[in-house]
């Protein structure tokens, strides 16, 4: 069943109850990825229609290969669908050429990935001043540093920082300019338990005090509970919207 | 400093051995060229400057046989601005120690005007003194083969009449930058050489009293050569005149410039190698590193 994104596109996967009054920044209608693989074609995405709002923490949880990269890839500007629409705050995506795009992913978008992607030779502090250097109004690199707690390790290189700590700087590196968009595909896969809910934490506290609209795609369905909402996605469709009432901290989940 | 230019330092300062390894290639290159580039150069201005000093000649031809008179008439020619008329001949030369007889060229020295072109460096000694009998000056390169010195006596062939020259002095000619005969493609200094000796013996050697058979013209600043060689050639074909030749086709000049050029070519290859070297080895380390860190 998929309530949401298939039969009913008057009634997409926003939070009717909650969305009078909040900014909308994504709007998707019947987004469609298909891959060809020789005579037959592969449906990433399978018209998804879906709202998402500024400063919601959203969990996408899914199966591998259900689409949840491919989404995130969509929404961040990194990939395009192949039909349907896609617009952040009124303007086209899905249809934007590759500068478009470019811009779009420098002045609102913010990534962390599963591997942290730091550059070896700089220290905390300068990986994310090689963002700061370029954003448009960005935060200092040790404000953005402080939002993950990382003020002591700032002039660390990333090979004298553990794996928690190390994501936690690509955090900041992906929040120092201050996007509206925080994409995390997985960022506590390669992570322990203890460590990734120090990132998590991280993660929380930029959405609350930034009010920076959070997607993160995971595994673990425990970190349900940290989201306004949790979008469950299988083979390319979304089957299920949950709203949580209340938000549960990271410190307060156990898995 | 920003990030990006941190990162710069610190990634070179990691990569010390490869950096100064492409550094010294590139050094290497680099100090090829400007060696090469330097010495043409030198080369090139030491040439001009003995071919302007030494009046070496524009246009230059070979003849049979033609009377003095006719000199007056070369010098009116139009864009002549000096002419110069001598004989010349080949001689054999019986040295000791060379089982095959070597041979030489031997040229006039004027002896009743001022030599206007192709006047000789005196290296050591002195010129033929007029009046004098045998006295010869030998080019440098072939005294120094033979340890030759003023004072030594050379026995020659001139014309089938065997005779005795007694070295005066050793010189250079920048007609003779390279001592070797027309055609040779290396100079064989032991087995050729070149001598000057005062025109009216080297004449009567040559039964050529009265007469010269080899040209030199300084063509005049501005005036085109080529005119002045058809003209030269239209006057000295009832003379037994062979075609006349610039300084293109004078076998020392050429061979020098060819040499030069062979430099020239050399300075940009040479260089070419070792930078295409650096750029290889820049390569291969950015764009491992490119890829380490992507």
């Amino acid at each position: 069943m998929n309530p949401s994104s298939t039969a009913t596109p008057a009634a997409p996967a926003s939070a009717p109850s909650r969305d009078a009054g909040r900014e909308l920044l994504f709007q998707a209608r019947g987004l469609t990825k298909v891959y060809p693989s020789g005579e037959a074609e592969i449906r990433a995405l399978d018209g998804v229609d879906l709202d998402l709002y500024r400063g919601e923490l959203i969990v996408l949880l899914g199966a591998s290969g259900s689409g949840k990269s491919t989404l995130l890839n969509i929404l961040g500007g990194l990939d395009t669908p192949t039909g349907g629409t896609l617009t952040y705050r009124g303007s086209d995506l899905a249809g934007a050429n590759e500068d478009g795009l470019t811009r779009f992913r420098r002045d609102a978008v913010g990534f962390v990935f599963q591997f942290y992607n730091l550059i070896p030779s700089l220290t905390a502090r300068e990986n994310v001043a090689l963002i700061t250097e370029i954003a448009r109004a960005p935060m200092t690199p040790e404000a953005a540093l402080a939002l993950v707690e990382l003020t002591d390790r700032q002039d660390h290189f990333p090979s004298q920082l553990s794996g928690g700590q190390q994501q936690r700087v690509a955090i900041a590196r992906a929040i120092a300019k201050r996007p509206e968009v925080l994409l995390c595909d997985e960022p506590t896969g390669a992570l322990d338990v203890k460590t990734g809910i120090t990132v998590l934490e991280a993660i929380e506290r930029v959405n609350l005090d930034l009010g920076t609209l959070t997607v993160l795609i995971t595994h673990n369905s425990v970190l349900s509970d940290m989201a306004d909402r949790v979008i469950h996605l299988s083979d390319g469709v979304i089957v299920d919207i949950r709203e949580n009432k209340t938000r549960r901290s990271v410190r307060s989940l156990a898995w | 400093m920003t990030a990006l230019d941190l990162k710069l330092v610190r990634d070179i300062g990691k990569m010390k051995g490869q950096m100064f390894a492409v550094g010294i290639i590139m050094a290497c290159g680099l100090a090829m060229l400007i060696m090469m580039r330097s010495l043409i150069l030198s080369l090139e201005s030491t040439r001009d400057a003995y071919y302007t000093q030494h009046q070496f000649a524009d246009v230059f031809c070979e003849l049979k046989r033609a009377p003095n008179a006719l000199r007056t008439r070369l010098a009116g020619l139009p864009g002549v601005a000096a002419v110069e008329t001598r004989v010349t001949g080949n001689v054999t030369l019986d040295l000791p120690g060379l089982a095959e007889p070597a041979d030489g060229t031997i040229i006039s020295l004027p002896d009743d005007r001022p030599q206007r072109l192709h006047t000789l460096f005196l290296r050591r000694g002195r010129l033929p003194e007029l009046g004098s009998r045998n006295e010869v000056v030998v080019g440098e390169a072939f005294a120094e083969a033979h340890g030759f010195a003023p004072g030594n006596t050379i026995t020659a062939i001139m014309h089938g009449a065997r005779q005795t020259l007694k070295v005066v002095g050793i010189a250079l000619s920048p007609e003779f930058v390279f001592e070797a005969r027309a055609g040779d493609t290396l100079p064989d200094n032991r087995r050729f050489g070149v001598f000057w000796m005062n025109e009216r013996e080297l004449a009567n050697a040559f039964q050529l009293d009265g007469a010269f058979n080899s040209v030199l013209i300084d063509v005049a600043p501005g005036a085109t050569i080529p005119p002045v060689m058809a003209e030269l050639n239209r006057v000295l074909a009832p003379y037994g005149g062979l075609i006349a030749y610039d300084r293109r086709d004078h076998p020392s000049a050429k061979r020098l410039d060819d040499e030069i050029n062979i430099l020239g070519a050399l300075s940009v290859a040479f260089p070419t190698v070792f930078l295409s070297i650096a750029a290889f080895m820049s390569s291969a380390v950015l764009t491992r590193l490119v890829r380490l860190q992507r």
